[in-house]
């Protein structure tokens, strides 16, 4: 007999969501499972789906995301009554409230196709339009980061509404993890990776979504194993996003000590101070 | 002690809770506490009640006769669709409903806590969480069920209510509420121990007064905006002022400002003939109606002193240890008294404002003295 067909649409979350079923015994590995990105990879290139086994799809977990929905070719191929089950995209942003496209950033590929600093620093930008540079820009950043930074109690409750308004919309709910543990233990490396702990969470209520509308019978043991997948795996721990300290600080992260380090791509472990020099620096 | 569903109505509002505190218990501490954050919840709470595929029938008459919920478009609108019951969930009138609900559908003693504002009793409410005993307070404005229960305030106290570290063989109705009304709403419970907790007229406009007084200074948005020719720092000067010395000039400016709190509006509306606003309404409108309800009621105890009736208050409402004190304002009555030029000319100076609360004041006099002895020692 033909194993269902999943089709997991979505960025790179749910490209790894995808591989991830392909780890779980039982009724999980019957499972066919295609990805499709939501998004155009610099370096990678779209899987395609046989049309055939888009038009015997039996469940779609799709990604939401507005900007790029479910594309219309693939709807079209899919059976009428195929079942979707929505999930949203796993960000947040309160960690990091100077997050900004660095203009400086570009696709370098095969080394950097995000570029060497996807994630950059809006006061850094400033300052650098100032025509500071280098240690001098580092210095002014103190004073002037702190000035710009913003009611991040306020800014937690408007993440707070971002973050469930979007679960409002979808079928698996991610605000509640989020929110509930972010004060307690490291979740997010960069604004849109989230880590291991987190990453388990969310697989294994996709998996019991999953099962539930394949009318699988339940495996007991699916969302323990999901979270034990990633318990000493991080897919995307290869690059870190470093948090300001006067952030941690008032948002009392019981987790984050000021000696704390962050990996860059090519291995380093650098401090808040390190890391953001070498950003200034674009080195 | 189980949950017993007194009808098919209680029933769905007991289970759709439940669900309700488990979709959305994590979320909450996090959401401003704003209408816009309600309606996110509502979309949130709807889509998950539909996923989950259970039904929750409740009869719109449930919600107008029972809840008394005074929604008319909610009522009118009524088809008990999940979006209906989302709202329903999240809406003041259920959350003012619970302690209801609980002596509908538990076999729980009821205590009343009837605390008329500025008569020192919040550290009472300590004591009885302390006890972990359940305290549901009223709940009649959106703001008040964010500050008391926060934005789901039904479900949020259900969940407070059945927590294994609470007891559940009694349930404490506290705050401020007018007596003859809660009476009225709890039917045959009405007839539970409890206390109504005053202080005399004089003694709470002081105290309304130095309250109002440490807010100014501490910029409180909602009294600085009711003054706005008042400076935080400025109080505070006066204040030290007139505290440290006898100074006329610093008396009669501490004397000025105290006048010119009173003449606030927001003054005046909160702490005006107060009593009145605790002990009257439609039905209960003078001495004499008041006495016949003190006295068809005579478990309710007046509880004229917080320190003097300690062990009354104690006894009424069946708990033990001592009342914690908690004294926030900056300011004395005998500071305050004497910028007037003492007590005496201090009552002068507040008579007009108390009349008929000194009336409601002299009935529970007469109550407290007839009931505390037979209350603290029963035969």
């Amino acid at each position: 007999m033909a194993r269902p067909i999943v089709i997991v649409y979505g960025n790179c979350q749910a490209g790894l969501f995808a591989d991830s079923f392909h780890n779980f015994i039982g009724s999980a590995a019957d499972w066919d499972v295609h990805y499709i990105m939501s998004f155009v990879h610099p370096a990678e290139p779209q899987h395609q789906v046989p049309r055939a086994d888009v038009a015997r799809c039996a469940l779609v977990l799709e990604q939401l995301d507005n900007a790029h929905p479910l594309p219309g070719w693939l709807r079209e191929d899919l059976p009428v009554n195929v079942p979707i089950v929505r999930f949203p995209p796993i960000d947040f942003n309160l960690l990091w409230p100077f997050n900004f496209d660095d203009p400086r950033n570009v696709s370098e590929p095969p080394d950097y196709p995000f570029g060497r600093f996807p994630y950059g620093d809006r006061v850094v930008v400033e300052l650098l339009r100032e025509g500071l540079a280098d240690r001098a820009l580092w210095q002014a950043y103190h004073e002037r980061s702190l000035a710009r930074l913003p009611d991040l109690k306020r800014l937690r409750g408007l993440e707070a509404q971002r973050l469930v308004a979007r679960d409002a919309a979808v079928d698996i709910m991610v605000s509640d993890l989020v929110l509930a543990n972010h004060r307690a233990r490291p979740l997010f490396w960069t604004i849109n990776h989230p880590t291991g702990w987190l990453l388990g969470r969310v697989l294994a209520r996709l998996l019991r979504a999953a099962q539930e509308r394949l009318g699988k019978k339940l495996d007991e043991t699916t969302e323990t194993q999901a979270v034990e997948l990633f318990s000493t795996w991080e897919p995307f721990g290869h690059q870190h996003q470093p948090i300001h300290p006067e952030v941690a600080r008032r948002l009392g992260l019981e987790w984050w000590t000021p000696d704390r380090s962050y990996l860059y791509f090519d291995g380093s472990r650098l401090t808040f101070e390190e890391f953001m020099l070498r950003y200034i620096r674009f080195s | 002690m189980p949950f017993r569903a007194r009808s098919r109505d209680d029933d769905s509002v007991y289970r759709c809770a439940k669900l309700c505190h488990d979709i959305a218990g994590e979320v909450l501490e996090f959401l401003p506490h704003t209408r816009e954050s309600q309606r996110i919840l509502v979309d949130l709470l709807t889509g998950r009640l539909a996923a989950s595929g259970e039904d929750f029938p409740i009869n719109v008459r449930y919600i107008a006769e029972t809840i008394k919920c005074p929604d008319e478009y909610l009522i009118a609108n009524w088809r008990g669709s999940y979006e209906n019951l989302a709202w329903l969930m999240v809406h003041e009138a259920l959350s003012h409903f619970f302690a209801r609900f609980v002596l509908d559908n538990w076999p729980v003693e009821p205590y009343l806590i009837h605390h008329v504002p500025k008569s020192a009793g919040t550290s009472l409410y300590e004591l009885i969480h302390a006890q972990s005993y359940f305290v549901a307070y009223p709940q009649t404005t959106f703001s008040a069920m964010c500050v008391t229960s926060g934005l789901v305030g039904f479900p949020a106290q259900l969940a407070e209510f059945e927590r294994h570290s609470t007891r559940q063989d009694r349930i404490y109705l506290g705050g401020h509420f007018n007596l003859p009304s809660m009476l009225d709403s709890l039917g045959k419970h009405g007839n539970c121990q409890g206390i109504s907790l005053v202080r005399s007229p004089i003694e709470s406009i002081s105290s309304a007064i130095r309250y109002v007084w440490t807010l100014i200074e501490q910029k409180d948005a909602a009294w600085a905006a009711a003054y706005p020719s008042f400076a935080p720092q400025q109080l505070t000067s006066i204040r030290e002022a007139a505290t440290r010395s006898d100074d006329s000039a610093a008396l009669a400016a501490m004397r000025e400002t105290a006048s010119a709190i009173l003449q606030g509006a927001l003054f005046q509306e909160n702490y005006d003939e107060l009593l009145c606003q605790y002990y009257y309404n439609g039905k209960v409108d003078d001495p004499t109606t008041l006495t016949g309800l003190l006295e068809e009621y005579r478990n309710i105890v007046p509880c004229i002193d917080m320190a003097r009736d300690e062990e009354l208050i104690r006894w009424q409402l069946r708990i033990d240890g001592k009342i914690p004190r908690v004294n926030v304002s900056l300011l004395s009555h005998r500071d305050l008294a004497r910028a007037f030029g003492g007590d005496q000319a201090f009552r002068a100076a507040i008579a007009p404002r108390i009349l008929r609360s000194s009336e409601i004041y002299g009935v529970l006099c007469a109550q407290h003295v007839r009931s505390a002895p037979t209350a603290v020692m029963p035969s």
